[in-house]
Parts: C-alpha cells; structure tokens; sequence
C-alpha cells in the first residue's frame, strides 16, 4: 500500500480513537482513468484522470453518520470528522444501524488482473478505435457518420476498513469500446450503438462490436410505423437487461420493508415463468461486478431470487437484513467515495435456457415482434413494476424479416411479464447496466402494442 | 487559502500547449454539499461532504485534450499537463498570452451544520402530516439538499474570473395506495442563489400540492389511445421544449451535423406564434448563474423568433468553429469533464391567449398538467414523454383524469403543430443529463399541439 494511503488511514484511525464509538469504517478510493474517443480517424478527445477520495462513517448508540472529502490537508480531515461527530447527534435512532466488526473477503477465481494494454502507448489505442471505425464503414453502405467511438480503461483500488479490522484491499480493471453510429439513406437517418466491456483486453471482439453497432443503425432505416395490435414479442437481451437493471429494485430488501415493492409477501409463490432463474452472483468468476466483499465489508456470494418461477429471496444489505433478522446478501455497494452504500446486484444473473435466438422468432405462421430497442425506461414505475415505453424493432414472419418497426409503444407491468415469458434464450451477454447484467433474449407470449 | 502565482499559472499553460494547440484553459472547483433523506417519518440518511478537483484541456482545431485530478498539487499539475501536451501530435508550440492576476482560492467554509438542525425538524413535522393526511398514503420521501460551489477559470487568451453558485433544492414523493391501483406524485422546487427557498417554496404549500395530486390521481381512468390534439399547460413546465427541441440547438450537434436543424439559420421551422429563448442570466432560476464554465457571461439567446431559426447556443469551442457568438452555455457537472454547450433556461414566450381560450377550442383531446420524465432520439427528433397528471379535454371542458398515459411525437414537427400559445409560463427546475449532469430549468405557457400519439396500458 502506498504510504500517503497508510498515512491518511493512520491519522484518521487515531483521530476517532479519541472519542466514543460503537464501531466506524473508513472507505478510501483512488481512480485512474483514460479515455480517447475517435472522430474522422483522428483523435477527438484524450482525457486522463486521477482521484482519491474518503469516506468515513461513525456508527454510535443505534445512529449512524456518514462524511466524505477529497481534501487531505489534516485540518480539512479534522473537520470532517467532526461534522460526522455533529451528524451523529442530528441523526433519528434506529437500532438496525449496523455495520460489520471483522471483514472476511471471499475467495475469489478472477484470473490476473490483465495489465497488458493498459500502459501501452496512446497510438496502439488510438489505432484500435481506426480499426473499429474502418470496421463500421465498411459493414453497410449507408453507414454516413461516427457520432462517438470511444476507448475506455479504467482501474480502482478501494481500501476500507472499520474499527476492530485490517485494512483490506480490492482492485478493479476494466477495458472498454463503445460506439454511436448514424446510418442514412435519402432524407432518413437513424442512429445505432454497442459497445463491449472485459476485463482482459483479448475479449473485446472489435469485429463484432463494429457489425452489431453498424446493424442497429441501418437495419432501422425506413422503419415503418406499426399496427396496434397484440404480438408475440421477443425482447433482444440488451433491452432485457435494461428491463432487469431497472426493476431489480423491486428485489430490495429495503423497498420491501418500504412497501415500495410489489413483490412484499410473495415470497415462496410462484411470481414467474417455471423456466425462469434469477440470481445474483458476487463471485462469478471474472464477473465485471465481482468483489470480494461489499462497500459495508460484507463477504460477497451468490443470492438466488428466483428459483423455477417461486421468489426465493431478496438482495440484502446490512441494515434491511437486521430488520428481517437475517444476513446481508453483500448487495449493500458504494457507486464511489461520497456515495452511501445502497442495495444494487453485484452480477445479475438470468440463467440462459435451450434456444438460440434465431429459435425465439422462428416458428411459422404468425408474426413476432422483435423489440431491439426502448425508450423512457426511468418513467417506469419501480413500485408496481408498470411501464410504457417508445420502442423500436423488428417485425418478423417465418423468421424472416417483413420491416423494421418504429413510432409505437408498449405497455404493461414487469411481474407479469415475467410470467409471459415462453422461451428462454441461450445468447447470453455482459450488460454493465449499474450492476453487471448477464442475460439472454427472452420470447413473451401476447403482448399488447400501440402503434397506428 | 492556495495561490497559484501569475508564473506558475503561465507555465502550466506553455506546458499544455508546447506541443501544439489554439488554445488551453484551467478550471478548478471546490464545493461542499449537505444533504439529508427522510422516509417513514425518520431521517434516513444525513450526508456531508467537500470535493474539488482541477481540469486541464487543450483544444486543437477541433479536438480536446484534457485531464483531470482532484487534488491541486502543483508538481501533479505539470506532469498532467505535460502527459496531455505528449498526447497531441508534435506540432508547433503556442504560448498564453499575459496572466497577470493571481488565482486565489479562498476555501473558508460556507457550509455550518447547526444550519440545518430547524430545517431537519420542519421536515420531520411536515412528514407526519402528509401521513396523517389520508390512510391512502402509504409512503412519503422528503430530501433536501444544499451545495456552495466555487469555480476558477484561467486561459491562454489571459482570462481570469470565478463564480461563487448556491445550489438549493428539495424534493417531496408521496405514493398512495387505494386497492389495487398505486400511485405517486412529486414536486420539487430548486433554486440558486442565496436567498431561503422556503421563504419561495414553503414546504407545507409543496407538501399539500403532492399530497393533493396524489390522492385526486387514484381515481383516475384509462386513457384514450391514438392521435389527438394535446394541451400542455403552463404549470407543466418546459422538459418538452428542452428535452425535444432544445438539444437540436446545441452548437456541438450542429458542427458535427447530428443537429435536425443544422444548415437552417434564417428558416421558418415552428409555427408563427413560436419564440424559444435560452437565457442563463435570470436571478435565482435553477439554470442560472454569472458566467458560465469557461468564464463567458450568461446571457439571452433567442433560439427561435416568430417561428425564425435565429441563433443556436456555444460553448468556445463550437463557436470558434463555426465561427457564431459565444452565448455562455459551455458547461459542465465539474471538474470531471469538459465543458460543452448546454442549456440554462429554456423557454417558449408568453403570446396573449389565456389558457381557457385555448381549452375552449379543442372538442375532443388531452390536457397535460403535469409532465413525467422522457427521452428522445437526438438524431431523428422522436420522443417519449409520461403525463404524470392529465385528464381528457372533451368540448372544451376538462373532465376525468387519465392515468398511465404517455405521449409520443417528433420534435421539429411539434414546433410546426403548434397551434396556440397562451400567456402563463412557469419555469420548473431539473437536471439536463445531456453528458453530465448539470442543473437548469425549463418554461412553456399553456400551448395547443394540433395532434400528438398517446400510448398507455
């Protein structure tokens, strides 16, 4: 550890020594990032970045406090602490304030971290992105601009620790490409993007990412606009991992406790398809949102919500899980050094089922509704699970393509979507929607829609 | 308090463009936040905090080269920028015009907790009464939030110049229950500056309005599908006119030719009676403040005059390209990006008709009282907006209220469809996530849109 960091927690740690308290912890976060974006084969943006940062809360006589700052000069620190001091008293007692005294971080099977890009020069970069842009352009036509190309890696190191523990690391790695594309024929232009997130740099499939961002631009020109009308629909798994990165706070313990979830006293019933697990998996091996412990300390593992279609459990962090006398899941995560620990899924997994995707919209004789795209998902409601949405896709009949589909919505509730759902696909991919989803394309029976 | 001397100011800035580059600039921010969240009649979260940080760039015909660290540490300083000037490709060297003002940052605090301690208490009694309002209400979240922030500006031009921001805003979200049906309501008022924004929000008047909205919406109904013509009312603020027209104004869009209105100075694109104006220089509005985030004056911009493409908003950068007037929209969230251009307040201008006149003439339709969130589709101008309060026009009178309604449409063809504008507009707060987030806000009087889709269950 790199003494200006032992220093900072040295210092504080005997500052807070010096007055009463049941437990505290100290969160310490220290980013490094590049980023480079393409535009017209040359170099659009580079922007680099270093930070540090704390955090550190004061949990006494059932209140808890929470201060954060970036400033390391000791009087700055020193005036933190006593705003967490000052807090403390403002806060309304609540004795399932908690917060773990020992910190045991799970093993975890991560391969290395791969350091073998991240300190190349900008050029091998900056030639990566050329390569995509070439890539794109040459996939179709009527491919007319590159709004955005963009590299990304970045790499974190957080250091916590609470009263009566060591101080324990966890490190981070992540290397991105994502792409906004613009296709145009006559006077119509529609945009499409992707993108791919890895931890190891050989992963990211630079020749797929430019065909699949190509194709979601000009597949939709000409689209046209769609009847109202009941359709069987198949949702491509990156509109399923939005619908899943929105609605999993539907599984928070704490929404539950709330009553700000529908799912409050279902547990143990039947709330979805037989077919249909879900899981939360802090420990996949090489997950993008594996840890080993959560941003409260808690040893992170594997959560199963749903099992064959019955609500198994929920995500927990340590407070709900004090409230219903169970333990936390490990899902109470910080987004970074000033955010306050709140239930998010660590890997959110929908175990995939038997079908490709091309089986999902295949069978003959009646048409299916591809959705490959929706809009205004944050105006859904994630108390009762109810949507309505501007969506965009493709219209299919025998499997093959009659247009592609824009101007209509659809409309419904997300738990009983769930128990529409008639086929489960195998085409699993990694959505780094705030919290890593993993999911594959799912295929609902009758679903309705408002077009013309 | 820390000094950058005149000197070390100067050779940062020869530092950042020995390698090439027209242009380069300093910005750094300090703020401090205060922020608290009650929920079931408890304080559920109380946070503090201080942050700054300081962002480098270069800029070279047109692209930026930039960094950010967020602690000012002046040999820290040097090897970013120096990493930055090795990042563009060797050409000639450019060197900053004079500097001659030190930059001081005064970082005394603003921010004293004890503050607070009523504002805490008149929310905790503000929660019970919502609860005992009615035994439909089911939950209440009240947040507020305070932040100082400070900026300082330096460029290779010889600009010196800082801004102090007050930042105050707070949130009230009832859900009711009534059987099966669930429904929430929110209001939100936010302003700048360092008047009391209970003093021009008081809580107990917010605090009756949700709880109003919330309970009138359980007994709402279906809505009609289909097209129809659409009346937004004045109360419903602007998110429209940002979110769907707005962002086609941005001078970015229109340099790299993403924007539909691109290429049309001078044109006719909306109806007569349509002026859209962007002015960030109106005291105390959400979006407001002295000088934007490179040191440019906030100022009025006249987007749209009698239905006339007239002008689009800057930031250094696009303006320099395209070669139009600086307007002061180069903004950012902070320290962690660049600036670029970004509304302040925006709004359509009041014309003479009433609201009710304008009620009086639709036989068959929708009135939007209360716009819910959005999104739109920048490249061909298709949007999504939730009605989170509406109810069915039916000759000219209102009558039931609608639920689960959302409306579709096309930006551009909007402005054209827009058939009357009335005299009532009023500015609602919000947070543009363009890229980052900064904050604005966004007015509209009552207007009659000729026909919009509206989806719903």
């Amino acid at each position: 550890m790199d003494n200006k960091i032992k220093n900072t927690f040295d210092y504080i740690e005997n500052e807070l020594n010096k007055f009463a308290t049941d437990n505290w912890d100290i969160f310490y976060l220290n980013d490094q990032s590049r980023q480079i974006s393409l535009r017209n084969s040359e170099v659009e943006d580079f922007t680099e970045s270093l930070e540090n940062g704390f955090a550190i809360r004061l949990l006494h006589e059932n209140r808890i406090s929470m201060v954060f700052g970036n400033n390391f000069e000791k009087d700055k620190v020193l005036k933190t602490i006593e705003n967490a001091k000052f807090i403390l008293k403002m806060m309304s007692p609540d004795n399932h304030f908690s917060m773990n005294k020992m910190i045991h971080p799970a093993k975890l099977t991560d391969s290395d971290k791969d350091w073998s890009f991240f300190d190349v020069g900008i050029s091998d970069k900056v030639s990566k992105l050329k390569y995509l842009e070439n890539k794109v352009f040459s996939e179709h036509k009527s491919i007319s601009k590159v709004e955005h190309l963009g590299f990304s890696e970045s790499y974190s190191n957080m250091y916590y620790r609470t009263k009566f523990s060591d101080i324990h690391e966890e490190e981070s790695l992540v290397y991105g490409f994502d792409a906004d594309v613009i296709a145009e024929d006559g006077n119509e232009a529609e945009s499409g993007s992707d993108f791919s997130y890895k931890l190891c740099f050989k992963d990211i499939d630079l020749d797929a990412l430019g065909k699949s961002v190509a194709y979601n631009a000009y597949s939709m020109l000409h689209a046209k606009p769609l009847k109202s009308n009941a359709y069987k629909v198949v949702f491509r798994n990156d509109v399923v991992a939005s619908f899943l990165s929105f609605f999993i706070d539907l599984f928070s313990a704490e929404n539950i406790q709330n009553k700000k979830s529908i799912l409050d006293d279902k547990i143990g019933q039947k709330i979805a398809a037989s077919t249909l697990n879900l899981i939360d998996d802090g420990v996949l091996k090489d997950g993008l949102g594996t840890i080993a412990f959560d941003g409260e300390g808690t040893t992170s593992k594997a959560t199963t919500l749903i099992k064959d279609g019955v609500l198994n459990h929920f995500l927990y962090n340590l407070k709900a899980a004090s409230k219903d006398n169970t333990e936390s899941t490990g899902n109470g995560l910080r987004g970074s050094y000033y955010s306050i620990p709140v239930i998010r899924p660590t890997n959110l997994i929908l175990s995939p089922g038997q079908y490709s995707y091309q089986d999902l919209f295949s069978s003959s004789g009646e048409d299916i509704l591809i959705i490959n795209s929706v809009m205004g998902m944050h105006t859904s409601n994630r108390v009762n699970g109810d949507f309505s949405l501007g969506a965009t896709g493709y219209l299919m009949r025998n499997g093959e393509l009659v247009s592609s589909v824009k101007q209509f919505t659809i409309a419904g509730n997300f738990i009983d979507l769930l128990t529409r759902i008639a086929k489960i696909g195998n085409d699993v991919e990694s959505f780094p929607y705030g919290g890593n989803i993993l999911t594959p394309s799912l295929l609902f029976n009758s679903i309705s829609v408002s077009g013309i | 308090m820390i000094v950058l001397e005149p000197q070390f100011i100067h050779k940062l800035i020869d530092i950042l463009l020995s390698k090439g580059g027209n242009f380069s600039d300093i910005y750094i921010e300090e703020d401090e936040m205060f922020s608290f969240v009650l929920e079931n009649n408890v304080i559920k979260t109380i946070k503090t905090g201080n942050e700054g940080g300081v962002h480098l760039r270069v800029i070279s015909d047109d692209k930026s080269y930039c960094a950010y660290a967020n602690e000012i540490i002046p040999d820290k300083l040097e090897i970013l920028a120096g990493n930055i000037a090795d990042s563009l490709s060797a050409g000639r060297t450019n060197q900053a015009k004079n500097i001659d003002s030190n930059l001081n940052f005064i970082t005394t605090s603003k921010l004293h907790l004890g503050m607070y301690e009523s504002c805490i208490r008149d929310f905790l009694d503000t929660s019970k009464k919502i609860y005992v309002a009615s035994p439909k209400i089911c939950q209440a979240t009240l947040s507020f939030s305070q932040s100082f922030k400070r900026i300082w500006i330096a460029n290779s031009d010889g600009l010196v110049s800082s801004d102090e921001r007050q930042y105050s805003r707070y949130m009230i979200n009832v859900v009711a229950k009534d059987g099966s049906i669930t429904e929430t309501a929110y209001e939100g008022p936010g302003i700048t500056g360092d008047q009391n924004i209970f003093d021009l929000y008081p809580l107990e008047t917010t605090s009756e309005k949700v709880v109003k909205r919330v309970l009138a919406s359980l007994n709402a109904t279906q809505a009609p599908l289909g097209k129809m013509p659409v009346v937004l009312m004045g109360e419903a603020g602007g998110t429209m006119i940002h979110e769907a027209c707005g962002h086609a104004f941005e001078a970015d869009f229109i340099y790299k030719d993403t924007s539909i209105f691109g290429n049309k100075m001078g044109q006719k694109i909306a109806s007569d009676n349509v002026t859209v104006i962007d002015d960030g220089s109106i005291p105390g509005l959400y979006g407001s403040f002295s000088i934007d985030d490179e040191g440019v004056e906030a100022k009025k911009t006249v987007l749209i005059e009698n239905g006339v493409l007239k002008g689009y908003m800057t930031d250094r950068l696009s303006a320099g390209l395209l070669n139009i007037p600086l307007t002061g929209n180069g903004r950012r969230e902070s320290f962690r990006s660049k600036p670029i251009p970004r509304m302040s307040n925006t709004f359509i201008e009041n014309q003479n008709m009433i609201p009710e006149e304008i009620l009086s003439t639709v036989s068959n339709g929708i009135l939007v009282k209360r716009m819910g969130g959005g999104q739109v589709n920048i490249t061909n101008g298709e949007f999504i907006f939730e009605i989170s309060e509406g109810y069915e026009i039916k000759n000219g009178k209102v009558t039931n209220q609608i639920r689960g309604a959302s409306m579709i449409g096309n930006g551009p063809d909007v402005l054209n469809d827009i058939e009357s504008v009335g005299n009532d507009k009023c500015f609602l707060p919000g947070v543009c996530g363009k890229f980052d987030h900064v904050p604005v806000s966004d007015a509209q009087p009552t207007i009659k849109i000729k026909q919009m889709t509206i989806g719903g269950k």
